[in-house]
């Protein structure tokens, strides 16, 4: 498998995790999130982020609100519901065991 | 007021997510087109900057329209149905066991025969017994009466008192040797 791939794979099952860390931070907009995601390498276009939030909207983790802006538009801003914090804490407690786990393994076996 | 949507590179990149997410069921479309929309206006700073380079830049960096598209079909890993709870039931538990066996037992001395009725359905709603076992558990009594009652006619005995005392004997000694059959053969789930 190539190193692309590879990481496509990886992220899938913890990159709706990321977003929802992120947002434990306090809420966020949309584009704040997406730079940071994209630029920690955890997406791997800015827009792929939309598609995760409509998800984690229409499972109930993550909620929205509008706030008006002083300079254009309102803005849209993303939060944790309830669920989403108790998912995303979750999350942190089995992902720290299973990558310990990973690292572990790999470098015991690693030259 | 134009809005960003209104720049033709920015209307074209939309145009083409749209088409893209054609597949997806519209409320989700629809969450991810409002994202998109969003985002662009937010970057462009409200529809300040129109740069077309800097407009370029945006779009480039939401990446391609298929790869979004792409990651909205992507079903994460379907959650899967809550767990039952690993409640046993207090019948199949060990607890529920006891007082089932007990009240089909003595139950009836201590409530006269309702309390032998209510240990009778308890066995019967149990999953902790075979069904083999509950007909024993049940039926006890009255076998072991009418052995009695036999034995007692073949010894010739015309006394009507002998034939009460092998009924009370019957009764008695069956319930109480149904509930600990019972007691013996029940497996509790929990």
């Amino acid at each position: 498998m190539d190193a692309d791939r590879l990481l496509a794979n990886l992220r899938k099952g913890v990159v709706e995790s990321c977003v929802l860390a992120v947002m434990r931070e306090g809420e966020v907009y949309g584009v704040d999130l997406a730079r940071r995601l994209t630029g920690a390498g955890l997406l791997a276009s800015e827009g792929t982020l939309y598609p995760l939030l409509a998800r984690l909207r229409a499972s109930g983790e993550v909620t929205t609100r509008w706030e008006e802006s002083p300079s254009g538009p309102p803005r849209r801003y993303y939060r944790l519901t309830p669920a989403g914090q108790r998912s995303v804490e979750r999350f942190d407690e089995t992902w720290r065991t299973f990558a310990g786990a990973v690292d572990t393994i790999m470098k015991e076996t690693g030259r | 007021m134009t809005t960003t949507q209104d720049l033709p590179a920015v209307r074209a990149y939309l145009d083409d997510l749209q088409q893209a997410l054609a597949a997806r069921p519209a409320d989700e479309r629809e969450l991810v087109l409002d994202g998109v929309r969003q985002h662009i206006e937010d970057a462009l700073g409200g529809g300040a900057d129109r740069d077309p380079a800097a407009v370029q830049r945006v779009l480039d960096e939401l990446g391609d329209p298929a790869a979004i598209a792409a990651e909205s079909g992507e079903a994460a890993v379907p959650a899967p149905a809550p767990a039952q709870p690993a409640v046993v039931p207090f019948l199949d538990r060990r607890s529920g066991v006891v007082v089932t066996a007990l009240l089909v037992g003595v139950g009836g001395f201590l409530l006269p025969v309702l309390g032998w009725i209510v240990g009778l359905l308890l066995l019967w709603s149990s999953r902790s017994w075979r069904v083999l076992d509950k007909l024993v558990g049940t039926l006890l009594p009255f076998a072991l009466t009418a052995v009695l009652l036999g034995v007692a006619a073949l010894l010739m005995t015309t006394q009507i008192a002998w034939g009460h005392l092998a009924i009370l004997v019957g009764i008695i000694g069956g319930t109480i040797a149904a509930g600990a059959y019972l007691l013996v053969r029940a497996r509790p789930r929990g």
